[in-house]
């Protein structure tokens, strides 16, 4: 459990168009052990789909700029690697599932070439042992192997994504990015996929980075979480760290939003204002406008992560009221 | 699909109908008196007159369309009033020196559009796509008599690579390339245009990011799953291009003196000879109709939705019937 398979190092990535840079990612640092589960929180445009893409290379060309930082897998920097030598990352090492079923898979190939097209692309295997595999792996996400032939049209939402997953583990990769898995389905569909993706995850040993907004997806599922906040990581742990010391006040504004089922409360408290433009994102805390703690440095400086020990000693948060109580890393 | 077809096959006879009215309004509007460019212009007022009768020109104008479309029915276009020659027959002679122009130019369009719409589409907003983008629209602009005129100045006046016109004892290989080039300019704008637009569609679709994350190289994402979603359009496109090919054959092959329908047609006209611009025009709207159904079969083959659609269709209809 202790070894590192993925370290994102002070990751930037800025979208640059005609109409000005988006500063998507902003020095962004993540640590994924072997075998586990990480869950990314924040809201929507705080860059979690960026940084999963960032990781791939899948970057929307020619917007997406990579302007600092390093992807480690192995010790290798994913970012340095060449076109050929990604794509053998991609899908046998690192694989992804994307947001919404209903547009991610081709609709002119049916579902069986989809996932054989990946199984063939990275193991050298003839026509029918292919197949076979493709078989094996769909009856796996539940999927019965004569619904091979159809094309996705002919499938549920729910249905769909389990191909999407089926595609993703075919060649059984060490690395998992969902980005968002469940979102776009209905809540007793996610509850299916969601234990698909936990079960297969089990079976296969995958280290998994789960991207959500959900944080009652993360409690059920993840070992670490990072709270990413206007493209940066505001703080990061084990998820008692988190769901139980709360430390960054963005944290504390996430869980006072959802509803709790042990506490009678009348009126939920929603987080103030609006996410910072990322097109001009101010000087000090992104954070700092809707802080109900924030003082005057807070607009002017740029909050360091601080060290905050827990759990197992990964407990990190950027934010100046920790100043003294952790080590600045 | 079976009854969808002949669904399709039915709608051609108010086409047919309508297509053959409009001509024979227009035509017998315009001015001028076959039986006078028959005879030429010294013949007497009787000898005309009495031609009139003969061929049935004094009849009502209802009569007369209603006994064109009686034959029409039989299978039979008449005889031209020029020369007597059956109009079919003339047409059939033709036909083929038509369709290897119109197929040509089409085969142009495809072998140079599509493959220009796609490297325009990758490099959106370069040197390259900027330059294909006011290419084609002059390409898309510039009428037939105009580029033909032109090519014959440049290449077969000034030099002198390419004849000017068709000849029965030239070469068809080189006499083709100028037609060629004229008719399908249009048709190749468009269809790069048609390429570019839907490439650019599909590139950002979720789909496209799934299959990069598998691994698969770049060669494969952009033809297995790019080029055949974007396929529909392109075929659409190319559907109704190989219309308004035949319609530009008129204007090309009157330039290029090629012997084809479109020629037949304009002869026909200016000769007053009714029959043989009525047969020819039959002769178009039946081919265009059958292209066009071509066309939405092949759809049901590059699209599996398209086909449940067509499917469920029948299905409707046979539960109502």
């Amino acid at each position: 459990m202790e070894n590192t398979i993925l370290e994102v190092k002070n990751l930037s990535i800025h979208y640059e168009m005609r109409e000005g840079t988006v500063k998507a990612l902003n020095g962004a640092d993540l640590v994924l052990k072997e075998g586990a589960s990480h869950g990314l929180v924040g809201e929507t445009g705080a860059g979690k789909t960026t940084l999963a893409k960032g990781i791939m290379g899948l970057l929307p060309k020619p917007y997406g700029k990579i302007k600092s930082g390093e992807v480690l897998y192995e010790g290798r920097d994913l970012l340095l690697m060449g076109k050929q030598e990604m794509q053998k990352i991609r899908g046998q090492h690192i694989s992804m599932i994307f947001q919404d079923p209903m547009t991610s898979l081709n609709p002119v190939m049916t579902v069986g070439d989809q996932i054989m097209e990946a199984i063939r692309n990275h193991e050298k295997l003839s026509r029918k042992d292919a197949a076979e595999k493709t078989k094996v792996i769909l009856e796996l996400v539940g999927i019965p192997y004569v619904r091979a032939q159809e094309y996705p049209h002919q499938f549920s939402g729910g249905m769909k994504q389990r191909v999407v997953i089926a595609i993703a583990l075919a060649c059984n990769p060490r690395i998992l990015i969902a980005d968002e898995p469940t979102t776009a389905l209905d809540v007793t569909i996610q509850a299916q996929v969601l234990e698909t993706i936990r079960d297969l995850r089990d079976k296969f040993h995958t280290s998994m980075l789960l991207i959500t907004h959900d944080l009652g997806v993360i409690a059920q599922n993840c070992e670490y979480v990072s709270v990413i906040y206007a493209g940066e990581i505001v703080e990061t742990g084990t998820v008692h760290d988190i769901f139980g010391r709360k430390l960054h006040p963005y944290t504390q504004g996430l869980f006072s939003s959802i509803p709790n089922i042990s506490e009678t409360v009348t009126r939920l408290v929603p987080i103030n204002g609006l996410m910072p433009d990322p097109t001009a994102l101010p000087e000090g805390c992104a954070f700092c406008e809707r802080c109900k703690y924030a003082e005057a440095r807070c607009s002017v400086e740029h909050p360091p992560l601080y060290d905050m020990g827990g759990e197992e000693n990964v407990h990190r948060v950027r934010c100046f009221r920790y100043e003294h109580g952790g080590e600045r890393v | 699909m079976l009854k969808y077809i002949i669904k399709r096959i039915l709608m051609l006879i108010p086409v047919l109908l309508g297509a053959t009215f409009i001509v024979f309004t227009v035509m017998d509007m315009t001015p001028g008196d076959p039986a006078v460019a028959k005879l030429g212009v010294d013949a007497t007022v009787e000898q005309i007159e009495e031609l009139r009768e003969s061929m049935g020109l004094n009849d009502p104008f209802l009569l007369r369309y209603g006994r064109f479309i009686w034959k029409l029915i039989q299978g039979d276009l008449g005889t031209s009033y020029k020369n007597d020659l059956d109009v079919m027959e003339q047409i059939m002679q033709r036909m083929p020196y038509t369709f290897l122009l119109s197929f040509a130019a089409l085969l142009f369009a495809i072998l140079v559009g599509v493959p220009a719409g796609i490297i325009s589409a990758r490099r959106q907003y370069t040197i390259f796509d900027n330059c294909t983008m006011v290419l084609t629209l002059v390409g898309a602009s510039a009428p037939h008599f105009w580029l033909g005129l032109m090519g014959v100045i440049v290449f077969a006046v000034k030099l002198g690579w390419l004849p000017a016109a068709y000849s029965a004892s030239g070469s068809l290989a080189t006499g083709i390339i100028l037609p060629m080039l004229t008719l399908g300019m249009n048709s190749t704008a468009l269809v790069t245009r048609m390429t570019r637009s839907a490439m650019l569609d599909v590139m950002n679709q979720d789909y496209v990011d799934t299959a990069r994350a598998k691994g698969i190289s770049e060669k494969t994402v952009v033809f297995r799953h790019m080029l055949r979603n974007a396929l529909i359009p392109i075929i659409t496109v190319l559907g109704l291009q190989f219309g308004s090919l035949l319609g530009g054959a008129v204007t090309t092959e009157t330039i290029f003196a090629w012997p084809g329908i479109g020629r037949y047609i304009v002869e026909s006209i200016s000769n007053k000879d009714t029959p043989c611009v009525l047969g020819a025009v039959v002769m178009l709207a039946i081919i265009v109709t059958v292209i066009n159904l071509l066309v939405d079969i092949i759809y049901a083959f590059v699209d599996p939705r398209i086909k449940s659609q067509y499917k469920s269709m029948v299905r409707r209809a046979s539960k109502n019937g």
